[in-house]
């Protein structure tokens, strides 16, 4: 991770976004433009609809801008075309997300290990590497254990084991802490936070909560998809 | 490496159950109806396909072997002045009632062969020498008729058509399409039991001589003798297969059925496949976002369908076989070659495949923004 320490590694110039044309369009997302670097922790607060989440998927390549350049590691990707998006995510993004979006049917081990599977590790190596990360995130007691059968703490942790499979340098998070305590939501915060200050990793974070603005290196503010520093 | 299909399919075991009920359904119909079609199909002809002979003559316009009518036995003479015919020999059919031992009537179809040369006598004896039935009013019957016309033993008597009638043998695998069964007798012994009279024959059997184009014989014999229907072997198994298959709805009714397990199975198994995914849409949603293709959600969804296909099909056969038994002792014949078991997997393999086309379009269809919505 340290090997990007000095480069950006998302930058958006003058994007935006909007949803269907004419009378009916919304544009959710106006004229942004920011530069993210490695190692910090970024926290983006607004209000529901104030276009968090398309910001998100727009830096995740999940969407294409309606207008302006999304830049990954000064690589233009919003031209790219279906065939290639994929490969720039895998490579390059883990997400997190407000309802963790595990396979039920997985146990934590096997949620994890799926995502190291997509991402090119197999077999033995990437059970150890499951296990690994899991046991990094405090759940090595946790492992055989069905999504169903884990607090929603844990369920968190395992989602962010899944983010840091295949050591992409971004992890998007949306509201991660959403469905969580406030104790347990700070912890997996604090997760997040030490991801981007220990292993130099790119943490961008969707969030409503103002007790944990304290932790961000950066906080981001949006309103009718205008964004504010 | 985790197979998120075979753990998906094993952890919600009541679809499971549900899915595999419906293939298993369908495999069970499908098998069970084109066996009983192919037994069909094979018997219809069974009597035809076992007959030495090149050529049939009929009376004319008969639709089938069992609708046999008589015709003056004088045609044997002219056939046999046709060039290229190497021997032609009369043959017998016809209906009789059958007293069984319970007093009780049977339809059956008297056989009347040559005990001499043997030419469409049974092929496949049980007990007894098929040239005993030259004596009076001997006959042979099937093993797989005893039900219908009661045990009667190697020696034991009965009736046809109120003509006393002595058992000589018993043989195998001559079962009748049309639920009548076959009784073998001489020529001249069935000719006595029928009510048909005498100087008539219902077929004339022509062997070609060595050499001689089965074609080109068959043309002359329908130059030379009129008044009758000349075949080739195969034309006439071919015509009487077709009359009970085609003709009369036989086949497309057996094989309707069998369309039916294959709609029915392909409904429930896309239902549940379809459920299943759209339950998981959103952890599909999250492989996309991780950075999976399309083909790699796909593989998913058809994996799921082959393991169904596997284990779907291996409970039909399990089901299936003792269906088949129980139809057997009702006395239901059931052909089901390899080849054909091989093409009901292949059916089965298609329909679950088919049964994933709705799923797969659905996660090709997937919002990216779906996976961000709690």
């Amino acid at each position: 991770m340290n090997e990007t320490a000095t480069q950006t590694v998302v930058r958006l110039d003058r994007v935006g976004k909007t949803y269907g044309s004419g009378e009916s369009a919304v544009h959710a997302v106006e004229d942004v433009s920011l530069e993210l670097e490695p190692g910090k922790f970024f926290i983006l607060m607004g209000p529901s609809g104030s276009g968090k989440t398309t910001l998100l998927m727009l830096m995740g390549c999940l969407l294409r801008p309606t207008s302006g350049v999304v830049y990954l590691f000064d690589r233009k990707v919003s031209g790219l075309g279906e065939a290639e998006l994929p490969r720039v995510r895998r490579d390059n993004v883990g997400f997190i997300f407000q309802g963790f979006n595990l396979f039920p049917a997985l146990t934590a081990l096997e949620n994890v290990e799926a995502t190291l599977n997509l991402k090119g590790l197999r077999g033995e190596a990437a059970r150890a590497k499951a296990r690994d990360l899991l046991g990094h995130i405090g759940l090595a007691k946790r492992l055989h254990h069905l999504p169903e059968d884990l607090s929603g703490g844990e369920k968190q942790r395992v989602a962010v084991a899944r983010a840091l499979a295949g050591n992409p340098p971004i992890i998007l998070a949306d509201e991660p802490t959403g469905q969580l305590d406030s104790k347990t939501g700070r912890l997996i915060v604090e997760v997040l936070k030490d991801l981007a200050h220990n292993e130099g990793r790119l943490i961008f974070m969707v969030s409503h909560d103002t007790r944990i603005l304290g932790l961000a290196d950066r906080i981001f503010t949006i309103d009718d998809g205008h964004l504010k520093d | 490496m985790v197979s998120i299909a075979r753990k998906n399919l094993f952890h919600d075991k009541v679809r499971l159950a549900v899915a595999l009920a419906g293939i298993t359904f369908a495999v069970v119909l499908i098998t069970v109806q084109v066996g009983v079609y192919l037994a069909f199909l094979a018997n219809a002809s069974v009597l035809i396909d076992h007959t030495e002979a090149d050529i049939w003559i009929t009376a004319h316009g008969l639709e089938n072997f069992d609708f046999g009518r008589a015709f003056s036995e004088k045609k044997l003479y002219e056939v046999e002045e046709v060039p290229g015919v190497l021997w032609a020999e009369k043959y017998f059919l016809a209906f009789g009632y059958w007293k069984t031992p319970t007093g009780s009537q049977e339809t059956v179809q008297m056989i009347g062969f040559d005990p001499e040369t043997l030419v469409g006598a049974p092929w496949d004896i049980v007990r007894g020498n098929p040239q005993d039935v030259k004596y009076f009013n001997s006959i042979f019957y099937d093993e797989a008729e005893t039900n219908r016309l009661g045990d009667v033993p190697i020696g034991g008597e009965t009736e046809i058509n109120n003509h006393r009638v002595r058992v000589v043998g018993i043989t195998r695998g001559a079962k009748s399409f049309i639920q009548s069964p076959y009784i073998f007798t001489s020529f001249k012994n069935a000719l006595n039991l029928s009510y048909v009279s005498k100087g008539n024959t219902v077929y004339i059997l022509v062997k070609v001589a060595p050499g001689a184009s089965v074609e080109a014989v068959k043309q002359r014999l329908k130059e030379t003798v009129k008044d009758v229907d000349v075949y080739t072997s195969r034309e006439f198994s071919k015509k009487t297969r077709d009359y009970w298959m085609i003709n009369t709805g036989t086949g497309v009714a057996l094989l309707s059925i069998a369309l039916m397990g294959v709609v029915i199975g392909t409904v429930i198994v896309a239902n549940t496949i379809y459920t299943s995914t759209t339950e998981h849409l959103k952890e599909y949603g999250t492989l996309k976002a991780v950075g999976a293709s399309n083909w790699h959600l796909y593989k998913i969804i058809l994996e799921q369908a082959v393991i169904n296909s596997v284990l779907g099909f291996g409970l039909g056969m399990f089901v299936s076989y003792w269906v088949i038994q129980v139809m057997k002792r009702g006395n239901l014949q059931v052909l089901l070659p390899w080849p054909i078991l091989a093409g009901v997997y292949v059916t089965t393999l298609l329909m679950c495949l088919g049964s994933s086309l709705l799923s797969i379009y659905k996660v090709t269809k997937i919002d990216p923004a779906l996976v961000f919505k709690s």
